[in-house]
């Protein structure tokens, strides 16, 4: 395919472009350069101050879910039996309606490191598909909190169906690089609904189990069952809560399952339970007994908190 | 007009360009990445575009907010990216189909049966026998294992064996067998039942060999060439001859068609612990100063060693259209320009070649050393702050560093002395490259397509009937 030049060709070809169509080149590229320069420095400042909120960020807040037929106000008598033990928690109540929207009730202290939060949904029947979706509205609303409150991590506790919605939670929309769970309780939380035996396996569970791998590997879990006679809490099987072990251990930090039984020990008792009361004090709470302005440091009951 | 260095350089790379343009395995290798380049311009420009303005984490996905103005962006970014998938993530296979058949060409054989078989041939030894055929592992997404122009070699050593064992056995078949029978010409018929020998031992060595790999626990053979090569994790020190060291010997591995240890999606670089220190350093501060690593992988080699992918590819971009006169570089560099912004740099490897071509494997080492040392003495002596913040993906590399460090203008500046000093070191080179263009144009040197007639009759690809190169082009 060789073809003979002339001189006068290889000149051609060997010449410089020519200068004036060099510099518009060099204008449009600086311009697109600047294009992408310029929303590219705005859109870094808003990120990295962003991320030094988050980061810097001191709030780990406790965060409640209640079961099926509960709403938001399912643990008010908790959250005062919590508060007449220990102060400074303040109390957020979020419900998700079935539209996706959230009504909120309270407020968070601007000081308050570890607020209690509940989130309660409109929608709060049982069955497997309403779960699906409550732990979709539980997404939104933890999307809003964390944008409103900027925390980056934080304490879970669900009730009965409240611990389901957190599984599903946490193995299908909690984004690992963006918040942490520390620890979580679920209080007779029936793993397996209402089946006693554990060789029927419900599809729920084995869902859960199925994407068990998801968890974040970091979490310390506790499952509480509560017994009033040998088999369940007048409710749940306790073989239908022991069933989460499937579920967690092994792919979480800790996993603990403890039964409680006597007084307050029947299934929608549980939340008031003094002895359960005791180990979300002991186990869940950081900071018991938080300074804010105007307020003496009060150590006296309740501080049976280790830490 | 040539400077006495670049006399020395064009003289010797003449010398080497005479001898390679004779060889059947050049031939082939060229004619394989022309054929594969429309595959890899389309998949690079599709991967590029999804992945920086259709997924979350994309630069202009985050600079432009295109998920507030376009809803299903990310859906459709889902979609954009399997395509790019199946084109350059494809490419081990097509590079494995092409050679055999050129190979085939050259040597006279019925290519397309040599071709087909290396096709399947590198098709089996992708696959993991123990784990089962449904996991074929063919579009694996873009991870090291894949088949992605950067594992380019791996498809031509499959095409490569197939071809030659494809040539050895059928003339071990020619001797075994008797002649064709004299009442029965040789027909259509009887070519093909010829290839009946030669591919099933083909195909039944590759199953061997692939379930072999897979007893080693590896995804396909691939994989296991990575992991032979793959250096172990404490190799990775954070200082700057270590850093120098390892892009070095990373580079190599991307000429010949394997990815590194650098690979850009291992993110080994920017996931260390060194990175994090600094941020949440940055972050509790909120100020750049008093680092405690000032000198990382990602402050160094992700900022000012890999402009543009690995080996400062943006930087020859930039060059090729400022100062080559060859058309056909000028194309491919037009087309390669959006994707090297974004830091893909595979239409480069593919299209210029940089792959096997002496004239751009030495530039292509040396620069990313070039730039990180200039990127490494103002850090080293605390002139400017090291990047700490983290990017979008396929951030413009010049801007990676204004935008890691929160818009210091200081960074900018070193980020395009960076970018000005890898382009010294590729200048020569477009230069003598120029020059054997114009020598061959002139008929001075014997071009390849002369080469490839005498050596098989034909030229491997037939040339087209329209003007292929127009004599002179305006600027």
């Amino acid at each position: 395919m060789a073809m003979k030049l002339s001189p006068n060709e290889q000149a051609q070809l060997s010449k410089s472009p020519s200068r004036i169509k060099r510099i518009i080149w060099l204008v449009i590229a600086l311009l697109l350069v600047a294009g992408m320069a310029v929303p590219g420095y705005f859109y870094q400042k808003t990120a990295v101050a962003n991320a030094r909120v988050i980061h810097n960020s001191r709030m780990a807040p406790v965060i409640f879910i209640p079961g099926s037929s509960a709403t938001q106000n399912r643990f008010d008598s908790l959250i005062k039996e919590l508060n007449s033990r220990s102060i400074g928690h303040s109390y957020l109540k979020i419900t998700v309606k079935t539209n996706d929207e959230l009504s909120i009730t309270g407020k968070i202290g601007t000081n308050d490191n570890e607020p209690f939060i509940v989130v309660g949904f409109q929608n709060n029947k049982d069955g497997y598909s309403n779960i699906k979706k409550q732990a979709r509205w539980f997404s939104i609303a933890m999307k809003y909190l964390q944008n409103r409150y900027r925390f980056n991590n934080f304490v879970g506790i669900g009730h009965s169906n409240g611990g389901l919605i957190y599984t599903l939670y946490l193995e299908e929309y909690l984004n690992q690089d963006d918040l942490t769970i520390n620890k979580l309780m679920t209080i007779g939380t029936p793993y397996n609904l209402s089946e006693k035996n554990i060789a029927n396996r419900t599809e729920i569970l084995t869902d859960m189990i199925k994407d068990r791998t998801y968890l974040p590997k970091n979490i310390r879990m506790w499952s509480i069952a509560g017994t009033e006679n040998y088999s369940d809490d007048g409710i749940v099987p306790v073989e239908s809560v022991e069933a989460g072990k499937y579920v967690y251990q092994d792919q979480v930090k800790q996993y603990t399952l403890i039964n409680v039984t006597g007084d307050d020990s029947q299934h929608s008792d549980l939340p008031q339970n003094q002895e359960i009361v005791g180990y979300i004090q002991q186990y869940m709470l950081t900071n018991p007994n938080q300074n804010r302005p105007g307020t003496r440091n009060n150590t006296g009951q309740g501080s049976r908190n280790s830490n | 007009m040539l400077s006495p260095m670049e006399t020395w350089l064009a003289n010797r790379y003449l010398r080497i360009q005479q001898y390679i343009r004779q060889k059947k395995v050049y031939i082939a290798v060229s004619h394989t990445l022309g054929s594969l380049l429309p595959f890899v311009i389309i998949g690079s420009f599709l991967q590029a575009f999804a992945r920086s303005a259709l997924m979350a984490n994309g630069f202009f996905y985050n600079i432009y907010h295109v998920g507030e103005w376009l809803p299903n962006a990310r859906n459709i970014g889902q979609v954009v990216n399997s395509l790019s998938d199946i084109t350059i993530n494809f490419s081990l296979f097509i590079a494995a189909f092409l050679f055999a058949k050129y190979l085939a060409r050259l040597y006279k054989l019925n290519d397309g049966i040599v071709g087909w078989t290396a096709l399947l041939a590198a098709m089996i030894l992708q696959t993991n026998i123990v784990n089962g055929l449904n996991r074929v592992n063919l579009v694996s997404g873009l991870n090291n294992n894949g088949g992605g122009v950067h594992n380019l070699f791996v498809g031509l050593i499959v095409g490569y064996v197939a071809a030659q064992s494809y040539r050895s056995l059928t003339w071990i078949a020619a001797h075994w067998q008797h002649a064709p029978v004299s009442w029965q010409d040789e027909t259509f018929v009887t070519r093909g039942l010829q290839a009946i020998f030669p591919v099933s031992m083909i195909l039944a060595g590759a199953l061997g060999l692939s379930f072999l790999i897979s007893l080693t626990g590896q995804q396909g053979f691939a994989g296991l060439v990575l992991y032979t090569i793959a250096l172990p994790r404490w190799v990775f020190s954070h200082a700057i001859v270590t850093i120098m060291i390892i892009t070095f010997w990373n580079n190599i591995l991307n000429v010949i068609g394997l990815s590194g240890p650098l690979s850009p999606f291992t993110q080994l670089t920017i996931d260390s612990s060194q990175s994090t220190t600094n941020l949440s350093t940055a972050l509790k501060n909120g100020s750049l100063n008093n680092l405690p690593y000032p000198v990382t992988f990602h402050t160094i080699y992700d900022t000012y060693g890999a402009m543009g992918g690995n080996g400062m590819v943006l930087v020859l971009v930039f060059a090729l259209i400022l100062f080559s006169r060859q058309p056909d570089r000028r194309h491919v560099a037009w087309w390669s320009l959006f994707p090297t912004l974004m830091n893909f740099n595979d239409i480069a490897m593919v299209g210029f070649p940089i792959f096997f071509n002496p004239i751009y494997i030495v530039p292509y080492l040396l620069s990313p050393l070039v730039g990180m040392f200039v990127g490494w003495v103002p850090i080293h002596f605390h002139w400017i702050p090291p990047v700490v913040y983290s990017v979008p993906n396929t951030t413009p590399s010049f801007l990676a560093g204004f935008m890691g460090t929160n818009g210091n203008w200081a960074v900018l500046l070193v980020s395009v002395l960076a970018l000005i000093a890898s382009l010294l070191v590729y200048l020569p080179f477009i230069r003598i490259d120029n020059l054997v263009w114009l020598k061959t144009l002139a008929g001075e040197l014997p071009d390849q397509q002369t080469e490839e007639v005498k050596i098989s009759g034909h030229e491997v690809i037939a040339q087209r009937t329209g003007p292929a190169v127009k004599k002179s082009e305006s600027y």
